[in-house]
């Protein structure tokens, strides 16, 4: 758990950081995000004292950070630049030792834990234990520079603009592959960004600096909701609602749904038709066919000809997509219900334009 | 900048200049050429007017930090060190007048360590000043220069006349204008010479890729042997075609001289000359070239409009290089016949007269960094505008 | 560190040249016998006053005594200005020795004279002034282009600044420093030559006898050796150089 208390740091007579109180709590990860010259970088570096506060404490699992010797206080905390700072003259077995090697691990024990954390990063190690850091691409680099931070096995990982210099779509899966990681091995993670979209994909909790000032410190969702002031309306973008989105899932809203096997007999349409104007249509195994206007059939013979075929792997949704791109995909396609299917296109449910807007409109806030 | 911070280089040099003028030798007198000399320090040379030197440094600490103006503070440094470097040269000259006399025409009085520190600590104060007067051309080249300025029409006023360096240069006048111009010329000769071969070398190794390792791997090889042993080797070959060549000897080609010290200092010349050129056209970026072309030039406009300007600046950089080289390698050229102002030195050196050699020394020296300066200042002048700085 | 995948062939070969220039040095009568076939006409062939192996061995000395405290204070010196606390002195550093090396090396032999006398000590001081200069400006060349975000993360990463100069910055800066080694101790070797005249003998003593005498027997040899040891030592010296690349 990491605890600011009234931090502030000053040049000269201006602050770069003024009175920033936050906590952070074990296994959250949190990011600090803000427009440039907001202090977030600087916020950052004073947990690990790469920058001394001018004033306030720092107190780490409730130790003030400003009793132990920098050196020491480091080694306990994993760091990542943006930049990424491989040691261009070590090989990328010698760049993750080099935590452990201070702290005087023996061989085996660190031979082993490298192997162990590039395969945590996705990287076989034998093909990239001897790799020196010029042949690594960008993603490669990043990977191996988390690696690093996590060799020692700290609680607390510091991450300054990780993924900043990285393409999109590598930056995407590696900020997927990331949180999965930090889940799995419950680190508190303290990550600096200035990209919203990257906030609100990963943090749990978000600090929205301005001027070396706290100006909002919540969960995405209810900054989302809720902007504290102007500023923070402005700078979470227009397209909030839309953002919020993104953070649920469409299992939140769905609907269980019935469905008319292809192959049915069609003894009970009148009941049917009670129940609505289209029904889904699937197979025996309950894999997604299609939709039909039951106003337009009568007979069997209809139903095949009054089908409306979908193709069921791309005008669908999982129970795992989010709200934003169930709601993406039926502007896309024209409609204002999807079918949830599972792995195997089997219908599971289905998800309703009208429930996404009245959930976007103020309604569950959780 | 507070007023409580005085720079530490400024520091560093006014510790050293009060050290100078207050400990060592200032000025030796030696009442003839065998006996041991008497040091001086400055004190006893000049009496009450050593105050003049404490003060002065002094004041680069206490009284110009107050001046609050950056500009005028840095030309106040400057100012002031160039002053204690010409008064120290005056006061020696003015101390070497007063021990003089007539009875004794055989008495000399050298500049010593405190006169040398002194100067050394004016220069790190000089050069100090200069670097923060960055941005001024016009002032920043008063600085560097005044110093010698001062120094020359001390020179030419006959106010430093009994300085022993002064009584050599006068005593040898002649020879020393003499040689001086050999030195020049051999140095000069060489290094033209050299920059003929060394850029057509440089094309062929850049054009032909095959040649580039051996052409390098030649001027590499002459540039590492010591340039005395390569003189001794020229020496052989040559007294043996001088031998069996009766043309050449009448040329006044001979084993030892002029022609093995031009042949030797031609060949050093070469690595940086030859290297640049190399260099200067790796670097102009073959996007250029193609540009060129595209736009209709012919190669002739190409090469004058496009290639030279942009190689020019990184050629002559190893130019300058090697006339600096050139100039001090002919300095060893004395040793094999060839002159120059070597033979200050060398007979300095066997005569056991400080100041000879010291006269020999610093004119090389001098004319050193006289040609480093004008080749730098060429350089800046031929290197197109907005085109950073030539590769070293 | 790694050494270049062949580094233990590279090593045979060197230490074989060492060998190789020792056992030519040693074998006087080779030497006899070459002089005499070059120059038939001249009576004395050999430098009488001492053999190869004790000029190369007073040569040697003056060169690595001078060389090797010159790459401490260089070291040294450009590790400090390099330094927080240092840095005030950087641009005077670096000027200063720019400004020294456009001195001829003869030249600053030549005053240790007036200033310290002739013979052995005044030589090696001379040479050792001289030496650092290259020395210094490629050390702080070479620590000036660490790269930024190494040494950040190096600190980050908890290693206590001594810790920072020693696995980061001074690897990184270790070719280009070398390589200013490389060419102070060549020149020095070069200077050194010319030591004989200021007394330090070496091997410029039977170059120098041989012009004075008129023996160009006596000049070779003296300058067919020094040559020799000047490419030597800038092959073995620009080995460990090359040893140390670790980038594609």
């Amino acid at each position: 758990m990491i605890e600011l208390l009234s931090v502030s740091k000053k040049y000269g007579d201006a602050f770069a950081v003024k009175d920033i109180s936050m906590v952070i709590g074990k296994g959250e990860l949190c990011v600090l995000i803000g427009p440039s010259g907001c202090g977030k970088s600087t916020t950052l570096k004073m947990i690990n004292r790469m920058i001394e506060p001018s004033s306030g404490d720092i107190l780490i699992d409730s130790e003030s950070a400003a009793t132990f010797r920098p050196e020491l206080l480091r080694r306990r905390i994993g760091y990542v630049i943006q930049s990424v700072g491989l040691f261009p003259h070590m090989t990328v077995e010698e760049n993750i030792a080099v935590v452990p090697r201070l702290l005087k691990w023996e061989r085996s024990r660190v031979a082993a834990r490298i192997a162990e954390l590039l395969e945590l990063v996705k990287l076989d190690p034998l093909k990239y234990r001897e790799k020196y850091p010029a042949e690594l691409s960008g993603g490669e680099a990043q990977r191996v520079g988390v690696a690093r931070a996590l060799a020692a096995d700290p609680p607390i990982l510091l991450m300054d603009e990780p993924f900043g210099a990285i393409d999109p779509l590598s930056r995407e899966r590696l900020q997927y592959e990331f949180v999965k990681i930090q889940k799995e091995l419950g680190k508190t993670v303290v990550f600096v960004t200035h990209d919203i979209d990257e906030a609100i994909r990963i943090a749990d909790k978000i600090a929205i600096l301005r001027a070396g000032e706290l100006v909002q410190y919540d969960t995405p969702e209810n900054i989302l909701a809720a902007p504290a002031n102007k500023f923070v309306h402005d700078f979470v973008g227009i397209d909030r609602a839309l953002k919020r989105l993104s953070r649920f899932k469409v299992g939140k809203l769905m609907r269980p749904t019935t469905s008319i096997a292809i192959a049915n007999r069609l003894t009970s349409l009148d009941e049917l038709r009670k129940k609505g104007r289209f029904s889904w249509v699937t197979d025996e195994n309950m894999r997604l066919q299609g939709w039909v206007e039951l106003t337009k059939i009568a007979t069997e013979k209809e139903l095949k000809e009054a089908l409306t075929e979908l193709d069921a792997d791309v005008v669908s949704a999982h129970v795992d997509t989010s709200l934003k791109n169930a709601l993406s995909k039926m502007l896309e396609h024209g409609v204002k219900t999807l079918a949830v299917v599972d792995e195997n296109t089997r219908l599971t449910g289905e998800i309703r334009m009208e429930d996404i807007v009245d959930f976007t409109d103020g309604g569950d806030s959780t | 900048m507070r007023l409580s911070r005085v720079d530490r280089v400024v520091l560093a040099g006014v510790t050293l200049g009060l050290f100078s003028i207050s400990i060592p030798a200032f000025v030796t007198y030696r009442p003839n050429r065998l006996a041991a000399g008497e040091s001086l320090n400055l004190w006893s040379a000049i009496g009450a007017w050593a105050i003049l030197f404490y003060l002065l440094w002094l004041s680069l600490v206490i009284v110009v930090p107050l001046v609050k103006n950056d500009t005028a503070r840095n030309a106040a440094t400057g100012v002031l060190a160039n002053a204690l470097f010409v008064l120290g040269f005056l006061f020696a000259g003015i101390a070497a007048t007063d021990l003089a006399s007539s009875e004794n025409p055989f008495a000399r009085t050298s500049l010593a360590a405190g006169f040398w520190l002194n100067t050394l600590a004016a220069y790190i104060v000089l050069v100090f000043a200069r670097q923060n007067l960055g941005q001024d051309r016009v002032l920043g080249t008063i600085t560097t220069y005044a110093g010698f300025g001062g120094a020359a029409l001390l020179a030419a006023g006959g106010f430093v006349n009994e300085l022993s360096i002064m009584q050599e240069l006068v005593n040898n006048e002649e020879r020393f204008i003499a040689e001086a111009l050999r030195h020049l010329t051999l140095s000069g000769i060489a290094v033209t010479i050299g920059s003929v071969i060394g850029v057509t070398l440089g094309i062929i190794a850049f054009k032909n890729r095959a040649s580039e390792r051996p052409a390098f791997l030649f001027v590499n090889f002459v540039q590492t042997i010591p340039s005395l042993a390569l003189f001794g080797l020229m020496i052989a070959p040559l007294a043996y075609f001088s031998d069996t060549v009766p043309f050449l000897r009448q040329l006044g080609v001979e084993g030892i001289g002029t022609a093995p010290a031009l042949i030797a200092l031609t060949l050093y010349s070469l690595l940086p000359i030859t290297r640049n050129t190399f260099t200067s056209l790796s670097i102009i970026p073959s996007g250029v070239i193609d540009a060129g072309f595209g736009m209709g030039m012919s190669r002739r406009q190409l090469l004058i409009k496009v290639q030279i300007p942009l190689a020019l600046p990184v050629v002559l950089t190893g130019v300058r290089t090697s006339a600096v080289q050139a100039i001090g390698n002919t300095t060893v050229a004395a040793l094999i016949g060839a002159g120059g102002l070597g033979t200050f030195v060398l007979q300095g050196l066997g005569q056991a007269a400080p100041d000879l050699i010291l006269l020999g020394a610093i004119s090389i020296i001098f004319i050193a960094l006289a040609a480093d300066t004008a080749l730098q200042a060429l350089i800046t002048a031929l290197t197109p505008k907005g085109v950073s700085g030539a590769a070293q | 560190m790694r050494a270049a995948p062949a580094g233990r062939r590279e090593w045979i070969k060197a230490a074989l040249l060492i060998l190789i220039f020792a056992a030519l040095i040693s074998n006087m009568a080779l030497w006899e016998a070459l002089l005499r076939f070059l120059f038939p006409g001249e009576k004395d062939v050999l430098y009488p006053q001492a053999d190869l192996t004790q000029l190369v061995g007073e040569h040697l000395a003056l060169v690595l005594i001078s060389s090797a405290l010159a790459i401490i204070v260089g070291l040294g010196i450009g590790i400090f200005v390099t330094r927080p606390a240092g840095k005030d002195f950087l641009r005077i550093a670096n000027d200063l020795s720019s400004l020294g090396q456009t001195f001829p090396p003869v030249a600053v032999l030549a005053l240790a004279v007036p200033l310290l006398g002739f013979g052995f000590k005044p030589t090696v001081t001379a040479l050792f002034i001289y030496s650092v200069l290259p020395i210094l400006r490629n050390t702080i060349a070479g620590l000036e282009t660490v790269p930024q975000d190494s040494i950040e993360a190096a600190y980050g990463m908890g290693m206590s600044k001594s810790q920072v100069l020693a696995r980061v910055e001074l690897p990184l800066a270790l070719q280009v420093i070398l390589a200013g080694i490389r060419v102070s101790v060549v020149v020095n070797i070069g200077t050194a030559t010319i030591g004989v005249v200021v007394g330090a003998g070496g091997l410029g003593s039977p170059i120098i006898s041989g012009l004075v005498r008129g023996n160009p027997a006596f000049v070779l040899e003296g300058a067919l050796a020094a040559a020799l040891l000047a490419l030597l030592a800038d092959f073995l010296i620009g080995k460990v150089e090359h040893s140390l690349s670790w980038s594609r």
